[in-house]
């Protein structure tokens, strides 16, 4: 059996659930951690039988795991605290529900791991980026100057070198929709530091991330799997929409995307990488500058393949179905 | 960048052409498919020859090799490339390998018709079937009144948890039925992406907004169309023109170069029942009762016509758009032709023009054969 957490609006999900099904006689349980399911569990020892709705399993049914998506996908098995007239310590009683909550998720999360073939970073976000960054320089690659800092006169010296300098969000980004159906979103994107950024910013501000500008010929969107590389060169560069943050579609005119073939010197260290993030899938941004230089931006872990799976012809959802039944076929 | 600059500074480059612009080499026009925008433009097939030396050769050594008259328009040429950011001047193309062509998807079958004229069929064994074979798309034509709105209600609910992703119908007005009839059974189903009805009183559109408001409103409407013409039969079918042709992707394009795009992978139950690769194609398979779909599919037999692909078929095998046409392989221009060319299309590769395909010689005695063979009498009205 695998075992699929995911959310229930994820496209992918769905794709390689049919390559799967197309491949396999494999029973799948997929569940959303945005949906609300009947769960009953019981964890002794070093086994652990769950049933969701109408899907019963043990431990040693599951042969592989993809955490696609979402932290935990065993909601509502703790109450919420309710005690109006004292508030302090309906917080501090939810605080350590929240914490049996993790210890409870991160044993069944071990266990998972020890028995059966795992796909997916467990904790379904993103690594540290300033971590990231770091490791990648320890393994040799290439990554922008960056400073953190949250002095306005720092990041007007920065203004000042006129070397150009790009500011993001530290953790992941902000992706929000009004309501699935609303049209209505927020995002938050890599801008450009120009001064009419630091308008109206007081002397101290709230800790922020520069990185140096690099003047890029293409970037490259890297996918993943364990030890296979599937890159794709993005030409965005021609567009002033999307020359700072290719996810600013311009849907007039998309952007180029087409295969890439990486050096393996260069798949050699984000192999390296991967492995000292404990990341067995994922996906790596890096650009390439005019005098073919490789940087490293940042991993994502869980990001969207589809389309450039789609584009570039690459057969992503296949690769991770094949992945996932591998073990069925052999009990 | 324009082209004079380029022969000015670039000399030493190669001009690539990104590898989502494919050339596809037709007799008087060639095309290039962006893959990425969808778009499809021609040019005289006088230029091909060029994508060739643009491998080989470095731009300074095409240009130095051109009479001045060819220089002229080699610099057109070239501009066009530039201005569709087709091609990119690079020093080197060779990390850049080309999409791959191989096609596959994880379904023995991609998509069905059902026709049904006086009789019904057995459509719980359809769609159960049908899910075992992963198929994804249905569409259901009713000649007559037999199969009408409850009908369809009834064939949305039964494709609920099955496979099919996309129920299509197209039926024949009720003259009982309300427009809030029709809205409210499309809007009671996601799944049913599409109603035309036809033989009706008059030419209209209904719109459905499943409820929803204001911004969501206008994302989510579907429009069901009502026409005044009737459906009479499946050789009303396989109309070719531009509109026709598929905006090009990666997946359809290698899908086109490999198969059929009409046939492959698709599932017909004509109005009598009877299992084929399409309700107007010669070629049962047996009664949908008395055979399993997934057996008929495994017989080569039946996957036979999926592989004829627009390369094989006289005139479109010169055809620019061979990749971005299903073609039709039931109606032909000349039926006694296994490989004649679709009898609806009015596109002549050789002199580039576009025709309606009813003035061609031969075309009305075509048409009359394939009336005079259909497996059943049409039944009007
Ligand atoms: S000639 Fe053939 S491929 Fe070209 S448009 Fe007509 S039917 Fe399609």
């Amino acid at each position: 059996m695998i075992l699929i957490f995911s959310n229930s609006g994820d496209p992918s999900t769905l794709d390689v659930m049919r390559w799967i099904d197309h491949l396999s006689d494999a029973k799948v349980v997929r569940i959303n951690a945005d949906e609300e399911y009947s769960v009953e569990l019981t964890i002794s020892d070093d086994d652990f039988s769950v049933r969701v709705d109408e899907d019963a399993f043990g431990l040693e049914d599951v042969t592989s795991v993809w955490l696609r998506k979402g932290g935990f996908w065993f909601k509502g098995l703790f109450p919420s605290v309710a005690a109006p007239e004292h508030p302090a310590l309906a917080r501090h009683l939810q605080h350590k529900l929240d914490l049996e909550n993790r210890t409870l998720r991160d044993h069944f999360h071990d266990l998972l791991r020890r028995r059966s073939a795992v796909l997916g970073s467990a904790n379904g976000s993103a690594p540290n980026k300033l971590v990231v960054l770091g490791r990648a320089r320890e393994v040799g690659l290439r990554t922008p100057p960056y400073s953190v800092s949250n002095l306005r006169s720092h990041a007007q010296s920065l203004v000042a070198s006129g070397c150009g300098y790009v500011t993001k969000a530290m953790s992941d980004g902000l992706y929000l929709f009004d309501t699935t159906e609303s049209r209505t979103g927020y995002f938050t994107y890599t801008e450009a530091l120009e001064p009419r950024v630091l308008e109206g910013v007081g002397e101290r501000m709230a800790p922020s991330l520069f990185q140096r500008y690099v003047d890029k010929a293409f970037e490259l969107r890297v996918f993943f799997l364990d030890d296979q590389f599937r890159a794709a060169a993005i030409f965005s560069q021609s567009d002033a929409q999307t020359r700072v943050d290719y996810r600013k579609y311009n849907s007039e005119r998309p952007n180029r995307v087409v295969p890439f073939r990486l050096p393996p010197e260069i798949e050699a260290k984000l192999s390296l990488l991967a492995r000292s993030l404990d990341l067995n899938t994922g996906s790596f941004d890096m650009i390439v500058d005019a005098h073919g230089e490789y940087y490293l931006l940042e991993v994502n872990p869980v990001g969207q393949f589809g389309p450039l799976s789609e584009r570039c012809n690459m057969a992503i959802e296949r690769m991770i179905a094949e992945r996932l039944v591998a073990r069925e076929q052999r009990v | 960048m324009d082209s004079t600059q380029l022969l000015r500074d670039r000399r030493d480059e190669y001009v690539f052409l990104f590898s989502d612009c494919v050339p596809v080499e037709g007799a008087a026009a060639s095309a290039i498919y962006d893959l990425t925008r969808k778009h499809i433009s021609t040019f005289p097939s006088a230029y091909f020859p060029f994508f060739a030396l643009f491998r080989a050769r470095r731009l300074g050594e095409i240009v130095d090799a051109l009479s001045p008259e060819e220089h002229d328009d080699f610099v057109a040429f070239l501009d066009f490339l530039l201005a569709n950011e087709y091609v990119a001047v690079v020093a080197d193309a060779a990390a850049f390998p080309e999409i791959s062509r191989a096609w596959d998807a994880p379904c023995a079958i991609h998509n069905a018709i059902v026709d049904v004229r006086g009789q019904h069929h057995d459509y719980r064994k359809i769609v159960a079937e049908l899910s075992g074979l992963g198929c994804q798309h249905l569409q259901v034509r009713g000649y007559a009144g037999v199969f009408g709105l409850a009908e369809l209600d009834e064939l949305a609910r039964l494709c609920r948890g099955s496979s099919i992703q996309t129920l299509e119908a197209i039926l024949a007005h009720e003259p009982g039925r309300s427009d809030d009839d029709y809205v409210a059974v499309v809007g009671a189903h996601r799944l049913i992406t599409g109603l035309t009805v036809h033989s009706a009183p008059q030419e209209r559109r209904l719109a459905v907004d499943y409820g929803a408001r204001g911004d969501a409103a206008t994302l989510l409407t579907l429009e069901i169309s009502m026409t005044v013409k009737p459906l009479e039969s499946a050789l009303d079918c396989g109309q070719i023109g531009k509109r026709q042709l598929l905006p090009p992707t990666t997946p359809t394009f290698n899908e086109l170069r490999q198969f059929s795009g009409c046939l492959n992978r698709k599932l017909a139950i004509d109005e009598r029942g009877e299992v084929r690769n399409c309700p107007a194609m010669r070629g049962s398979f047996g009664d949908h009762r008395a055979v399993s779909l997934a057996q008929v599919v495994a017989d080569e037999a039946f996957r036979r016509v999926w592989a004829a692909r627009n390369d094989e078929i006289e005139v479109c095998r010169d055809c620019p758009y061979r990749y971005a046409c299903t073609g039709c392989r039931a109606l032909l221009a000349d039926p006694a032709v296994e490989d004649s060319k679709p009898l609806k299309c009015g596109y002549d590769p050789y002199t580039d023009t576009w025709a309606d395909w009813q003035t061609r010689a031969g075309a009305a005695a075509a048409l009359a054969h394939y009336q005079a063979r259909v497996h059943l009498p049409i039944v009007r009205g």
